[in-house]
């Protein structure tokens, strides 16, 4: 019988007890091919599910964006930078970026497209990679007199 | 009395005894906290035991999100199609 608990402590671990490496990694792939298919020559922007995206900004500002973005999200992998004050601040743009990216096309267009299933999923890893640091924060505060981690 | 061998030995383990007091911190009377010591890990398991119950019970309400909000848009969808084949009015 596959209890709440069976599934849950494995899950757990899965989303506390793993590191973010992979996803931030993934996101950068993510980020450079947009950047490169938003640079494409061509106006990518006519297309109805970037309707609210065009409103917002022009093509190459966006491509730029996502340029900057995929370079800084590799920088914080190479350089380990992911606890520091400018690596928390890149995740909260990180997060947004995405989020808005996705929300903004799937308001444009009706049905949603499934084209964006990877998009939908890369704006759930930025928003775990910005929100896990914050959890995990203030758990340790509620655990007695902050230990936590020793193992 | 010991012999040289014995000797030796005993001499070992006090060194050996010195050097792991010098591992503990000093308590209020000056000599090597060994109490202090298993109370702090008392402490720490308490706390990872309650940190454990944090991320499993987020880890429930996760479960249970995921769920209700796949089962809603299968159910939905399921319902818009049966409209559509005119088995529902």
């Amino acid at each position: 019988m596959l209890t709440m608990n069976a599934i849950a402590k494995p899950l757990s671990k899965a989303l506390f007890d793993s590191d973010l490496i992979a996803v931030r990694l993934l996101l950068a792939i993510g980020e450079m091919c947009w950047a490169i298919m938003l640079f494409w020559p061509g106006d990518s922007f006519v297309r109805p599910t970037y309707t609210l995206m065009a409103a917002v900004a022009p093509e190459t500002v966006w491509a730029v964006l996502f340029l900057l973005t995929s370079v800084c999200q590799i920088s914080v992998v190479l350089f380990a930078a992911m606890h520091t004050l400018a690596g928390r601040i890149f995740a909260t743009w990180n997060a947004a970026l995405w989020v808005f990216s996705v929300v903004a096309m799937l308001v444009s267009v009706y049905p949603p497209p499934a084209a964006i299933g990877m998009e939908i999923a890369g704006m759930a890893g930025a928003l775990w990679v910005w929100a896990r640091p914050l959890f995990l924060r203030r758990w340790h505060r509620l655990c007695a007199g902050g230990y936590c981690v020793h193992t | 009395m010991f012999t040289p061998e014995e000797k030796a030995e005993i001499l070992e383990a006090v060194r050996l005894m010195t050097s792991l007091q010098k591992a503990f911190p000093k308590n209020d009377l000056g000599d090597p906290d060994f109490d202090g010591h298993r109370i702090d890990h008392l402490r720490q398991r308490a706390a990872n035991e309650k940190m454990e119950m944090y991320k499993v019970s987020f880890a429930k309400k996760v479960i249970a999100v995921a769920t209700t909000f796949l089962v809603g848009l299968l159910a939905s969808g399921f319902v818009s199609k049966l409209s559509a084949l005119g088995v529902l009015p």
